[in-house]
């Protein structure tokens, strides 16, 4: 044990520690303030410029190969942090009408970030599991966060019996893994030259990892919970929940599948990469195309994270460099996209008294020309339109599956691609197109709202990372010919 | 094949043979008589006052939680006491840092009034409050119309 270990823990000690922080600022401060939102930007800032210098130094395996410090697991600290700067920025205003714990969501959002950094750096199967549930019971308990609510609490308790029902298969998974390779450390693992007891065992502890992660990225048979949390969840947190924890899973699952000793998976491989082509393939069209029918926009968006899940996929069947890069930069973007979605969705909610079904949504240039403008965006960058950089993560994705031989997989994803774009056009339709069906109920126009701030920078991070997709994939050490 | 998982399983399978082997000879072999009182609950001697399917206070759950908190504790104590002359002052150090995030949590329940029998009504900071702190700005607060009507017992702060 070294300084160097120390540094390359620095961005989960510094997320954590600010947890803490909060939680006992929390405890003695009597008198309201914003303190913990602003404690909470300042320790994600903090950590993401620390996993920025750490992202330029060599890279290295900290705590006797438990750790990852590389770039992969640097890019997605970054990643992880600016969900966690975004998420404070959309929640001060909502919070505070809502009337919720600010303290404690505060300390939950960090402390799920720290268990996301500790899955996408995790060099061992155990810490992965670690961070896994470190995410996961932060998560349980902000779904429930609107503790008078009966939503928010069946929320809670769904996500939670479900989410520990998946941490068994995931458990079973490692387990069975250890069984047949006889270590669970990802260095030692990638190492093994011979395989000696590869076959059904290894088999079955990757299929079981595989419905562990499914669950938690909410892919196509394991989403039956996403919508009803999502639904019932706080809007800041369903926004959190569906873009920073799907990250930090597709990270695992790429440390995990790359690290699989290439013997292990000689004949095995083909048949894992047939369930997770058919996983992403089923979770494109069926998100897509059960989100055409949703009335409800917080549906539609959590349907639609199933298929975005799918896209995600594409890349984690090809499993090669070109996958790996192209699940770094649509992480990257999909986060931007949709917690901007979800954040003027809590801005509309309030603003609009109800506000949560699509209807609402008719006339809304009229009366709302900002936030119509910015969801316009949003919701062309999620369909894919090429100026802005849903385009070029949906590319990348693409072009990772046809390099890996997966062409069919590359048409289903087109297909439903074009299948999503009439739900996300038609939120445009109706904003701009159609007369409001209620008149406006003379709520005063917050355009100098904080929530502003984080949604204009994500639709700018949007047209700027479209228009020079470079910017991405530079950082993902990977360079498209 | 006796490998490192055959002995575990050959131990798991005694293990199930022992106890159920004498649950079962038991059954067999002892004497059947049974009368009211032999059936009745064991109430350390009293006559049992009712069924013991009954409503806990939900603090005794919290005070249960809180008790497993320190229980870990002291189990990461031991191996710690155990190598702590090898180890030296980092041991030291890392068990400090430990402690110290436990204390963290210790205090916050403890502060918040978790401990006590009865459980003080949460503070929710709310926006009238704030918004009176800044400069004077007026926003007309949104009518709740969706929202339920919230319980007493919450708003109180």
């Amino acid at each position: 044990m070294n300084n160097t270990d120390f540094i390359a823990a620095l961005p989960l000690i510094i997320l954590a520690g600010t947890g803490l922080l909060i939680l006992l600022w929390d405890a003695f401060e009597k008198t309201p303030s914003r303190a913990p939102l602003i404690l909470t930007m300042a320790g994600a800032i903090a950590a993401a410029i620390v996993a920025g210098i750490n992202m330029t130094g060599p890279a290295s395996v900290a705590f006797g190969g438990l750790l990852y410090d590389n770039a992969f697991s640097n890019f997605f600290t970054i990643i992880f942090s600016a969900a966690t700067i975004l998420t404070a920025l959309l929640a001060e205003r909502y919070l505070l009408e809502e009337e919720v714990l600010v303290g404690e969501f505060c300390a939950l959002i960090l402390f799920a970030a720290s268990g996301m950094v500790m899955m996408a750096s995790g060099a061992d199967m155990l810490v992965i599991f670690l961070g896994l549930e470190t995410m996961s019971i932060a998560f349980y308990v902000l779904a429930g966060l609107f503790r008078t609510k009966t939503e928010s609490n069946e929320a809670a308790l769904k996500y939670f019996l479900l989410g520990a029902f998946a941490t068994g298969f995931f458990l079973y998974g490692i387990a069975l893994i250890y069984g047949s390779l006889g270590t669970m450390n990802l260095v030692a693992m990638s190492n093994i030259h011979s395989v000696t007891t590869s076959g059904p065992m290894l088999l079955l502890g990757l299929i079981l990892l595989i419905v562990g992660f499914a669950f938690k990225v909410a892919a196509f048979p394991f989403h039956q919970w996403a919508p009803d949390v999502y639904e019932g969840a706080p809007t800041v947190v369903s926004g959190y929940m569906s873009t920073a924890g799907k990250a930090a899973a597709f990270s695992a699952i790429v440390l995990v599948f790359s690290s699989m000793p290439a013997g292990a998976l000689a004949g095995g491989a083909a048949k894992i990469q047939i369930v997770i082509a058919a996983l992403a393939a089923c979770s494109m069209l069926y998100g897509n195309i059960v989100a055409l029918s949703q009335t409800k926009i917080k549906r539609m968006l959590a349907y639609s994270s199933t298929a975005h899940a799918g896209y995600l996929l594409l890349g984690v069947a090809a499993l090669n460099a070109t996958g790996v890069a192209a699940i770094e930069i649509y992480a990257a973007v999909y986060l931007l996209m949709q917690i901007a979605a979800f954040g003027i969705v809590a801005l509309l909610e309030k603003e609009t008294g109800t506000g949560l079904n699509l209807d609402d949504y008719a006339g809304l240039a009229k009366r709302r020309p900002w936030a119509a403008f910015l969801l316009a965006i949003i919701m062309l960058s999620l369909a894919g339109i090429p100026p802005f950089a849903g385009f070029f993560g949906k590319y990348y994705l693409f072009l990772a599956a046809i390099n890996a031989g997966l062409t069919w997989l590359a048409i289903v994803g087109v297909v439903s691609s074009i299948i999503a774009s009439y739900f996300y056009l038609r939120i445009i339709v109706l904003m701009y197109f159609r007369e409001p069906l209620h008149a406006d109920d003379g709520i005063a126009v917050k355009e100098n709202n904080i929530s502003y701030i984080a949604i204009g920078l994500a639709s700018a991070a949007l047209v700027v990372l479209g228009l020079m997709p470079g910017l991405l994939t530079d950082a993902t050490g990977y360079f498209f010919k | 094949m006796l490998n490192e998982f055959s002995h575990v399983f050959a131990f798991f399978l005694l293990a199930i043979i022992f106890v159920a082997g004498g649950i079962i000879s038991n059954y067999f072999i002892r004497p059947h008589k049974p009368n009211e009182l032999k059936l009745s609950i064991y109430e350390c001697g009293e006559d049992p006052i009712g069924s013991s399917w009954l409503k806990f206070n939900i603090r005794f759950y919290v005070v249960a939680l809180i008790f497993i908190l320190f229980d870990v504790e002291i189990v990461f104590l031991f191996p710690w006491a155990v190598v702590y002359k090898q180890m030296g002052v980092l041991a030291f150090a890392e068990m400090l840092v430990f402690l110290a995030v436990l204390i963290v949590g210790f205090a916050y329940v403890w502060v918040k009034g978790d401990l006590d029998w009865v459980r003080p009504k949460p503070y929710i900071a709310k926006l009238d409050d704030l918004i009176s702190r800044d400069k004077p700005r007026i926003i007309p607060r949104p009518v709740p119309t969706m929202a339920q009507p919230v319980p007493e017992e919450v708003v109180a702060g």
